[in-house]
């Protein structure tokens, strides 16, 4: 296609949208809130998968043990975990430095609440070893080998929260994406109509056109431009929405969230759009082009 | 230039429009094709461009036979032909110049050969103050007048005019077929499908005559003939 038919092409499209205010506006607007979820959907996936995964990195397997098990078996048990390949270190945690840890984690902002508990330790005789792996995966196996060490009387590992967490992680994108899935259709069908009407106010100009020597694709490009400008224009603006939103989001939940745990931290608008550019275009445009290309297939047929 | 050998057209449902057409039109010709109304004279000129295929024999417009010519190919075979009808088929929402002008751009010309093309073709068919005018300003002479300006537009080898004084009064008719004549002058063949008995009467052409799909005469110097 030369410039020329290029530009008329343009120049015709964005005409069409003007004249076609409704419909455009209709398709403009679903498109929109298509997008705009996808966005939010995203954002809180993306999120989602960068806390779980960096929980499942830091947190630690603890291994409790019973009252009566000797220091020397606690020893020996200790040296048996270093031993096994998987882990990376297993670090020998009294019940009074255990104590001092969880005060200082949680009742660093009350010390009236951590006065009241005096000198008892409310976590008793709970010697401790923390272990640390090499590689998350592992995880299932090594808790299942803890667990059956004699002694030991509760080993703490964050295997049943992640795969509670994986699970509703699950239901959530299942039932969002089906939700998304709807409103692309509904989106791409909003579209067609909306060249369908601009082909039918230009019906009259379209024979004249054939008559005159006109091309398949001169006759066409106007009607995939339009479906192409208002693809973009419904990816562009869910995008600056959502900036907008995330900019906020951040400015107030950085600080809370960061302070409860250091996992628990958001990701940057930069590391989180660097995702949702290109996926809102793609499919802003994708939409655009499926609405336009099918119903000028169909409609505009010699 | 045109060529049509043993045509045949049966519409769909069994209408037969057109019977074992032959004739040949050389180029530089005026030709009138006449014949009472449901005669075949449209089916005949929606088969030279192509906007239907004959059931039976072989179109050839201008070196092309039709039936090889691709879809892609189409718009290439119009381009040389400029088309006027009964009923002007000229854009209501634009003026004549931009009607001319139109033509032009769907076989993407340049802008500079636009201006200067589009100020000929208004003089050259009286209309040269018409041109920011929207066509419903104008009488049915001067709209078919602007759409033979725009069929003129891209210098095609050939006009094809159906029934182009259907709608004009005696006065608009004589002008635009002293127009056809002008144009048919320089060298471009025309072909005009006609029912106005006057005009074929006075104009001493050569004359094709149909009747329900067949062709009954073809005089060189003929006149309208209704015997059949
Ligand atoms: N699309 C069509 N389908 C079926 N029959 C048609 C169609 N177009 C024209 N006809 C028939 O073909 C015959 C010739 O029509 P047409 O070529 O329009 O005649 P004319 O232009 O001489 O008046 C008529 O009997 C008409 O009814
Ligand atoms: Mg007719």
């Amino acid at each position: 296609m030369s410039f020329k038919a290029f530009s008329y092409s343009v120049n015709q499209g964005l005409l069409s949208i003007r004249r076609n205010r409704m419909f455009s506006l209709a398709s403009l607007g679903t498109m929109v809130a298509c997008l705009f979820m996808l966005g939010v959907f995203l954002m809180i996936l993306i999120n989602f998968n960068h806390i779980v995964s960096s929980a499942e990195s830091t947190v630690t397997i603890s291994v409790y043990f019973n009252s009566d098990v000797s220091a020397e078996q606690i020893a020996e048990i200790g040296k048996n975990i270093n031993a096994r390949e998987e882990v990376e270190s297993a670090k020998y945690k009294t019940a009074d430095e255990a104590w001092a840890d969880f005060s200082k984690d949680y009742y660093e902002d009350n010390g009236d609440l951590l006065a009241s508990f005096g000198e008892d330790n409310p976590l008793g005789q709970s010697d401790s070893y923390i272990v640390t792996l090499k590689d998350v995966k592992d995880q299932k196996e090594i808790t299942k080998y803890l667990q059956n060490i004699t002694g030991v009387r509760y080993v703490n590992s964050p295997q049943s929260t992640m795969d509670a967490l994986n699970r509703l992680n699950r239901i959530i994108s299942i039932s969002s994406l089906t939700l998304i899935l709807i409103l692309f259709l509904v989106a791409v069908f909003l579209i067609s109509n909306t060249v369908v009407v601009g082909i039918s106010v230009r019906r009259e100009e379209i024979a004249i056109m054939r008559l005159i020597g006109a091309t398949d694709h001169f006759i066409r490009g106007p009607f995939i431009v339009e479906g192409m400008v208002l693809g973009l224009i419904g990816a562009v603006l869910p995008l600056l929405l959502l900036f907008g939103l995330y900019e906020l989001l951040l400015h107030m939940a950085v600080n809370e969230l960061a302070t409860m745990a250091s996992w628990l931290e958001l990701m940057s608008a930069g590391e989180i759009f660097a995702w949702l550019v290109p996926i809102c275009l793609l499919l802003g445009i994708g939409i655009g082009l499926l609405g336009s290309v099918f119903t000028v297939r169909k409609h505009l047929q010699v | 230039m045109i060529k049509l050998d043993r045509v045949s057209m049966v519409y769909p449902g069994g209408n037969r429009a057109l019977d074992d057409i032959d004739f040949h039109i050389k180029k530089g010709e005026f030709v009138f094709i006449v014949g009472s109304s449901g005669s075949g004279k449209t089916t005949l000129m929606k088969l030279l461009l192509k906007e239907l295929n004959p059931t039976s024999g072989r179109v050839v417009v201008m070196n092309n036979d039709l039936s090889t010519v691709t879809h892609k190919g189409i718009p290439f075979i119009r381009r040389q032909i400029g088309t006027v009808f009964q009923d002007f088929r000229l854009l209501k929402d634009r003026t004549v110049y931009d009607n001319i002008a139109f033509a032009m751009r769907v076989v993407e010309a340049s802008a500079k050969d636009i201006k200067v093309r589009v100020p000929e073709l208004l003089s050259m068919v009286g209309l040269a103050n018409k041109g920011n005018c929207h066509p419903n300003e104008l009488s049915g002479g001067e709209q078919q007048r602007v759409a033979l300006a725009r069929a003129l537009a891209n210098r095609p080898a050939m006009i094809l005019a159906d029934e182009p004084t259907g709608n004009l009064d005696p006065n608009n008719s004589n002008e635009i077929m002293r127009l056809l004549e002008q144009i048919n002058g320089r060298g471009t063949t025309v072909l005009v499908v006609t029912h106005n008995r006057e005009i074929v009467n006075q104009m001493h052409r050569r004359v094709i005559t149909l009747n329900r799909g067949i062709m009954m005469s073809d005089e060189m110097e003929g006149g309208y003939r209704d015997e059949f």
